[in-house]
């Protein structure tokens, strides 16, 4: 019987070290806290093991909390392995139709700016003066979703990718239109280019700007863009595409504060009008 | 061979602890973003509370096996000690929460004293002071459990799913509420007033129809929409308004509750009209789904 105990402790101590050597931030959070989880488990393990082997423990509650040692020993191993077989796994938010807007952004509308889901697209008009965007909004995950990768559950986890694509018209009314403000990035239409402007920790601006041949007042297109966050990156790595081509790829300082698409400038240079057509947003893990 | 008084508490001992680091194992495995901190916190309390229940166990056996029977007749400040130590153990437990601490002390005070009289004059003061500790046990455990629920009247939140808003995403859209009233209004003015999510100060109007009778534009004014019934509409039994906005402003909601206790259809008073279709319930535009429930409204004299 001592042998048989001795043989389960030490299996359970090998799954134990087996779970820690194979830790990955992005799965199971800190290295120590799944260190401590590991840990509690096996002194949980241990002493319900000591007072079931105890002569007054009746025998049903002695394999009761056997059982329930090993459980609470195997847990934090099982937990991780479930979570690194989800590597794949992602977060993702669509806009399914126009009047479930909701769902992906929400809107702010200031001074004249106006808002309405109409069939095919949700129009947002923010005339020069008047502030008009549409936040992205990036689901956070509750605790019921132990089985997902840590990196996952909150917005711009560590070692998390986020992209958000979009198919918009955007009418200029003026020289500039906001295209999307990642702040410390901004992307923003000109009459003959894109134009994006980053800013660096010390405040200090860079700037960039692809040159469109054709980029008429009106301008139709899919955007995608992409954020890398994690250990060794400060603010991660960012890359801009329009309709498939490259327009930016770079390093922010710092992580995106928000994703937002439209009017965030309110001087007379800027105004126009986004109508939306279709909006995804995925959040996966970056190996 | 009889188990000595010493390995019997250390088993004991060894479970309170088992428990606590079951709830430490626990949490930090499964919890979105641990800290081991955090566990190790869990973990003292879950042993704490293991602890507690193990005393109240122990307190409960004693006092049936008569062991206070030897006392029982002694007379002593015993009760109005236990009385200071379980206040005592209050006052430590929810420091930093003095509503918590207030409620817990009177609840307990109000509890504890009949106990200790009626328990004194049936069995002794020390009798009585074990009632009190016992239940100053129970107390202690149960008043540090937050059990608390969402309140029903609560600020309009978008994810709620007891209170949010509803808008009018579109032009086409249209919100319904209906009244069924079991006698004619009395016959002076009224008005039906849709109180809104937040105040409102775009250029969007909001026009209303009841029972398809077009009554013009109703608001918003102040923050609310405030629909007049007509004179000669005051003997009608069942209201159905219905209100479009134009233009579309998301900034412009009204209320709407999941319970349609005290509505007069109470799971049928509201409808949309999303350019399709009427729909039960409401929707809420913010989160862009249905949702069950009703419109706030309050009829209003004048």
């Amino acid at each position: 019987m001592v042998r048989a105990r001795v043989a389960l402790g030490i299996g359970l101590i090998l799954v134990a070290l087996v779970a820690l050597g194979t830790h990955r931030d992005w799965a199971d959070g800190p290295r120590e806290t799944f260190a401590f989880a590991l840990a509690a488990g096996l002194a949980a393990a241990a002493l319900l093991v000591w007072w079931a082997a105890g002569e007054e423990t009746p025998a049903w509650a002695s394999r009761g909390a056997t059982a329930a040692g090993i459980t609470i020993a195997l847990l934090p191993a099982l937990v991780h392995g479930v979570r690194v077989a989800n590597a794949d796994a992602a977060v993702l938010a669509e806009l399914p139709e126009p009047i479930a807007f909701g769902r992906v952004v929400s809107p702010t509308l200031r001074g004249e700016s106006t808002f309405s889901a109409e069939p095919g697209a949700v129009v947002l008009r923010a005339p020069a003066g008047s502030e008009g965007f549409l936040d992205v909004k990036r689901p956070a995950l509750g605790a019921d979703r132990w089985e997902l990768p840590r990196a996952l559950l909150p917005p711009g986890g560590a070692s998390a990718l986020e992209r958000i694509t979009w198919s918009a018209e955007i009418e200029r009314d003026n020289t500039y239109f906001v295209v999307l403000d990642a702040e410390p990035l901004v992307v923003q239409l000109r009459p003959f280019d894109v134009y994006v402007q980053t800013r660096a920790a010390d405040g200090r601006y860079e700037e960039k700007s692809l040159p469109m041949s054709n980029n008429p007042a009106r301008t139709r297109g899919t955007w995608s863009f992409s954020h890398i966050s994690g250990a060794g990156r400060a603010g991660g790595d960012v890359h801009l595409e329009l309709d498939g081509r490259d327009v930016w790829s770079g390093r922010l300082d710092s992580p995106p504060r928000h994703l937002r698409l439209g009017e965030t400038r309110t001087d007379r240079e800027h105004g126009g009008t986004l109508r939306l057509t279709a909006l995804r947003y995925e959040r996966r893990v970056a190996h | 061979m009889p188990v000595s008084p010493a390995a019997r508490l250390a088993t004991r001992a060894g479970l309170c602890a088992a428990a606590g680091l079951c709830a430490a194992a626990l949490h930090a495995a499964l919890a979105p973003l641990p800290a081991a901190d955090d566990a190790l916190r869990v973990g003292g309390k879950v042993a704490a509370g293991a602890v507690l229940a193990w005393v109240a166990v122990e307190i409960a056996r004693r006092v049936a096996g008569g062991r206070y029977a030897a006392f029982a007749r002694r007379d002593s400040l015993a009760p109005v000690a236990a009385l200071l130590a379980v206040s005592l153990l209050f006052a430590v437990l929810f420091a930093g929460m003095p509503s918590r601490m207030t409620l817990n002390l009177a609840g307990f005070h109000a509890v504890a004293l009949p106990l200790a009289w009626v328990v004194g004059r049936r069995a002794g003061a020390r009798a009585a002071a074990a009632a009190v500790m016992a239940l100053g046990v129970f107390g202690a455990g149960g008043g540090a459990v937050n059990a608390t629920r969402a309140p029903i009247i609560n600020d309009v939140v978008p994810e709620s799913t007891v209170k949010w808003a509803a808008g009018w995403p579109t032009t086409a859209w249209v919100l319904r509420h209906e009244l069924l009233l079991e006698a004619p209004l009395p016959p002076a003015p009224q008005r039906l007033v849709f109180p809104l999510a937040q105040p409102y100060a775009g250029r969007s109007r909001v026009s209303a129809t009841l029972n398809g009778r077009d009554l013009g534009p109703v608001g918003p004014m102040g923050d609310g929409i405030s629909v007049p019934i007509p004179t000669d509409m005051l003997g009608l039994t069942r209201l159905s308004f219905e209100l479009r906005a134009d233009p579309p402003d998301p900034r412009l909601r009204v209320m709407a509750f999941r319970y349609g206790r005290g509505a007069t259809l109470p799971g049928a008073a509201s409808h949309y009209f999303d350019g399709s279709a009427w729909r039960a319930g409401t929707f809420n535009d913010a989160e862009g789904r249905q949702q069950d429930g009703v419109y706030i409204v309050r009829m209003v004299q004048g």
